[in-house]
């Protein structure tokens, strides 16, 4: 039998989810001093996820540029006639992709770093 | 006016089901979730009082959450681990099968379109469709409208989906 919205509503509302996601990158959580510490300035937590998110921007840029080599590898290998054109489609949707992901980090990064200018021109 | 910092706390759950109802793995769920936080930082010096509070943080992390769907849809390639199963903790029987009506509800909340799906998770958190209107900046018609057509295909669904 389907529930009625009120039950629905109900069940919902007392769904757990993680909260404590939106506390921080999982790598940082916990523990004292921690991001779930609760004495840890807001700043500090700010300065940590920027860290993180810069991290992993690099991270992702490196990756991008073993991929590109890759491709210009591949490029090579297709143009000698040892591979065939099949494996530039996947290549380069990979390209796209991780380019797409390196473009969020950086831009996380740069909201980091204006919230943390702002922080800093208040306090 | 409240910091942001306690305005987050004190919506840290109703937040979360937001970014499990748009993002389906671990990986993306904590993306998510730091894009709100962040959104949310950034938008709050902006917040006048002309709606109400959780008005105001349902509609940052619905448009939040809905460009990094539209982000993600984009960008096509998953890095992140499949959904990962809820682990069960022990619990009376009534309890169990409330939390596995609420996971069901929430696997066919995430099939919506985006229009029945924010008007769906918003009215599951207990706001009004005049509240709903005000978060997605549509008339309260609009919203009640939706609300009764997302009502209407969760229970479709769910139907079909019932054993």
């Amino acid at each position: 039998m389907t529930p009625s919205f009120e039950q629905w509503r109900r069940d919902w509302q007392a769904m757990e989810e993680d909260a404590d996601l939106l506390l921080a990158a999982h790598d940082l959580r916990g523990g004292r001093g921690g991001l779930e510490d609760p004495s840890l300035p807001p700043a500090e937590i700010y300065r940590r996820l920027r860290r993180v998110a810069l991290r992993r921007s690099r991270l992702e840029l490196g990756l991008l540029v073993v991929l590109l080599a890759g491709t210009l590898i591949v490029i090579e290998r297709i143009v000698t006639g040892h591979l065939t054109f099949i494996w530039v489609g996947p290549l380069s949707g990979l390209s796209l992709s991780l380019g797409l992901r390196l473009t969020e980090s950086r831009r996380r990064v740069r909201d980091l770093d204006a919230i943390l200018e702002e922080w800093q021109s208040t306090t | 006016m409240e910091s942001v910092e306690s305005t987050l706390q004190r919506y840290r759950g109703a937040l979360a089901r937001v970014v499990s109802s748009y993002a389906r793995s671990r990986a993306d769920r904590e993306d998510l979730a730091q894009e709100i936080r962040l959104g949310l930082v950034r938008a709050w010096p902006r917040f006048r009082g002309e709606s109400s509070e959780r008005a105001y943080v349902f509609r940052v992390a619905h448009k939040v959450a809905l460009n990094y769907a539209h982000r993600r849809k984009r960008g096509r390639l998953e890095f992140s681990e499949p959904e990962e199963p809820t682990d069960p903790r022990p619990s009376p029987e009534a309890q169990l099968a409330g939390q596995q009506r609420a996971r069901q509800l929430l696997i066919e909340v995430r099939e919506l379109r985006d229009p029945y799906r924010q008007v769906a998770i918003l009215a599951l958190e207990g706001l009004e469709p005049r509240e709903i209107a005000e978060v997605l900046g549509v008339t309260s018609n609009v919203a009640s409208v939706r609300l009764h057509r997302a009502k209407a295909m969760l229970a479709e669904r769910w139907k079909e989906t019932e054993p």
